[in-house]
């Protein structure tokens, strides 16, 4: 799977009009000097020879230089990744809460109003583009109320100054016991981490509530029911634990998703995740950048569905793997 | 001694092309220790009978008129934290599919236990050894009492389901179709396991299903119904001997019987379109004795000899 990905990337991204170099140094450099840096960075070699090459790299760990800045990229690359890990973690602590009770409310009370405000709410989040909802907050939470920032991530003042134990800023600060730090960052993450978590909670609250209607007229429901137990039992125990596989499926998907950078949304709020330096990179056709953080993503699904599997097999046990 | 005395039921359910009126004035009565039988062609309005009787309709469906007297109170009347008393432990209900009647993420142990915890407050240890009990006596093997659903057959899952009426000791048990969805054999065990379950708990038993020649090995009396409504009820003998309904005598003849190589039989035509009954008898289109009046007036439900009701117009003199 990892692989097919990569090899299309590779492909893709040669196929693609613009050449990386001629966007390094600029129109006007002598021929002779790009067929140097040409060189210098194997793009001078056949295709085939590049794609074995960049695979037998990747294999021992090695992203190679960047096309651009003709620098390794890695720490940038790994920092970028830890701040998107950070806005996808705040966001599906947003998102899990909201969503699961839009699908319960809509599953619940289904056809009364409540539950058609539920609806408009889950339509509203699938039409309405995610950084149309970042400019508003920014525009309601940042201008006119003047409360958050309207730039998100750690800032820097703050990044670079605290001793760096996991490298994810917002922990760091909390483990050196710097508070004030601490607060900065999370005033910094409010605004992106509500922006996406409201629109994923629109996803989470349409699975749940297809799921949880389904299993709500099953045998075993009305089973329960005939055997008078009490409704929170029923609603816990029978309706949500087995309603409860297509809706892990579904946070780990998005999970995933935002682990990969959520480029809107991080663009809108200039947030140094992995989104925007993907952007970047796909902008300037830095070829050897969009590999590696696609490779990244790539290995961020599969570990996220392998995570999914356990769990799967831990809430259902007629699967055993 | 009267324990359940349904007086003019009707219930409803509303559809987006109409509303169905499943149960449209249903009068019976289940006694102590008795076990009734209910049979009808599926579609008749059993199922709705019984979750009508426990209050757990689907959202669509509805009570629209009637009486439930169960033990003296009107069921019908009682709020649903009442009903919740009610359910499980003074009525309880198993149901045609035992595949899906139980909780796929549950043990079966625990689906008994949790039941005497809720009714009985029992401890979780004194509940489990409870269920322990409760399974073996209806024939599940200690050792397997803590599978999964997944992992047991249809037939012990559904003694899984009697167990948990075993343990909670009811008064009044409602099967619907509890063996169908079971091979012959199985459905033999069953069988014996409900009448036992009648002779040592003294438990009452409204035994739904489609096919009359299983509720003559288990019913005191039997109840025909057809298209929500009464056809005839009498004993076991009154039904198959003394039968005055023609559509009794078609259920009779479509019985299979032993040694007859004769093509099975089958009464002619479908039963009604629920959305838009016929007028006056509902069994007259498919009635070989139909005659003009059959098509106009609905006939009442009358008692011909004691304990044997019919609503037939050739009976009514
Ligand atoms: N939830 C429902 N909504 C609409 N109609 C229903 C519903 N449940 C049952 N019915 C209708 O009520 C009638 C009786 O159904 P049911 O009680 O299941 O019959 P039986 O158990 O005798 O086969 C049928 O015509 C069926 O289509
Ligand atoms: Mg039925």
């Amino acid at each position: 799977m990892v692989l097919i990905l990569l090899t299309l990337v590779f492909f893709i991204l040669r196929i693609l009009p613009g050449d990386p170099v001629r966007v390094a140094v600029g129109p006007k450099l002598p021929p002779e000097y790009v067929k140097k840096i040409c060189h210098e960075l194997g793009l001078d070699k056949p295709i085939m020879v590049q794609y074995f090459d960049y695979l037998w790299s990747l294999l021992h760990g090695d992203f190679g230089k960047s096309l651009i800045t003709r620098r390794s990229f890695a720490n940038e690359l790994i920092d970028r990744f830890k701040a998107s890990v950070e806005l996808a973690i705040a966001s599906i602590i947003v998102a899990i809460p909201l969503g699961l009770f839009i699908g319960d409310v809509s599953a619940k009370y289904e056809g009364s109003p409540l539950a058609h405000l539920a609806r408009l709410f889950t339509v509203a989040t699938y039409s309405i583009p995610v950084f149309w909802l970042g400019i508003i907050f920014q525009v309601v939470f940042g201008i006119w109320l003047g409360i958050l920032p309207i730039t998100g991530g750690p800032p820097p003042m703050v990044k670079y100054s605290v001793r760096a134990i996991t490298g994810f800023t917002t922990l760091d600060c909390l483990l050196n016991g710097d508070f004030i730090g601490f607060a900065e960052c999370i005033r910094h993450l409010i605004l992106p981490a509500v922006t996406l978590g409201v629109v994923i909670s629109g996803i989470i609250g349409k699975v749940s509530r297809n799921a949880l209607v389904e299993v709500m007229h099953l045998d075993y429901v009305t089973a329960a029911k005939a055997r008078g137990l009490p409704e929170k039992i029923i609603h816990d125990k029978y309706i949500f634990r087995n309603a409860l596989i297509p809706i892990i499926t579904i946070i780990g998907l998005q999970l995933a998703l935002l682990l990969g950078g959520a480029i809107l949304t991080e663009t809108t709020f200039d947030y140094p995740g992995l989104g925007t330096y993907l952007k970047d990179a796909v902008l300037s056709r830095d070829y050897t950048v969009v590999q590696a953080a696609v490779t990244l993503y790539a290995i961020m699904v599969a570990v996220i569905s392998f995570i999914v599997d356990i769990i799967y097999a831990f809430l259902d046990p007629r699967i055993r793997y | 001694m009267t324990l359940l005395e349904v007086k003019n039921l009707k219930v409803e359910f509303v559809t987006v092309s109409g509303s169905v009126k499943a149960i449209d004035g249903v009068s019976f009565t289940v006694n102590r220790g008795e076990v009734v039988g209910v049979v009808g062609e599926s579609g008749s309005g059993k199922t709705t009978l019984g979750l009508a009787i426990l209050k757990i309709l689907p959202l669509n469906g509805r009570i629209v008129s009637g009486e439930i007297i169960f033990d003296g109170r009107d069921l019908v009347k009682l709020s649903e934290e009442d009903m919740t008393k009610v359910r499980g432990k003074e009525i309880s209900m198993i149901f045609q599919d035992p595949m899906t009647s139980l909780n796929p993420t549950m043990r079966i142990v625990d689906h008994v236990a949790e039941a005497l915890i809720v009714h009985y407050r029992l401890s979780k240890e004194e509940a489990r050894s409870k269920a322990i009990e409760a399974l073996t006596a209806v024939g599940i093997p200690e050792n397997r009492v803590l599978d999964y659903p997944h992992q047991l057959s249809g037939g012990m899952r559904q003694r899984v389901m009697i167990a948990i009426s075993y343990a909670l000791k009811p008064k009044l048990l409602i099967a619907d179709e509890p063996t169908t969805a079971l091979d012959v054999i199985v459905q033999d065990q069953i069988l014996d396991l409900l009448k036992e379950l009648r002779n040592r708990q003294k438990t009452s038993i409204l035994f739904i299903t489609h096919d009359l020649s299983v509720v003559a090995d288990i019913a005191d009396r039997v109840i025909i119904m057809y298209a929500g409504k009464i056809m005839e009820i009498g004993s076991v003998e009154q039904i198959y001997y003394s039968t005055l309904h023609p559509y009794t005598q078609g259920l009779l003849k479509s019985i299979p019987k032993i040694g007859s190589n004769s093509d099975l039989y089958t009464i002619p035509g479908n039963p009604p379109d629920m959305l838009n009954p016929p007028p006056g008898c509902r069994f007259h289109p498919r009635c070989p004795f139909a005659e003009e009046k059959c098509r106009k007036e609905n006939p009442p439900l009358v008692e011909v000899s004691e304990g044997h009701y019919v609503a037939c117009w050739r009976c009514v003199k």
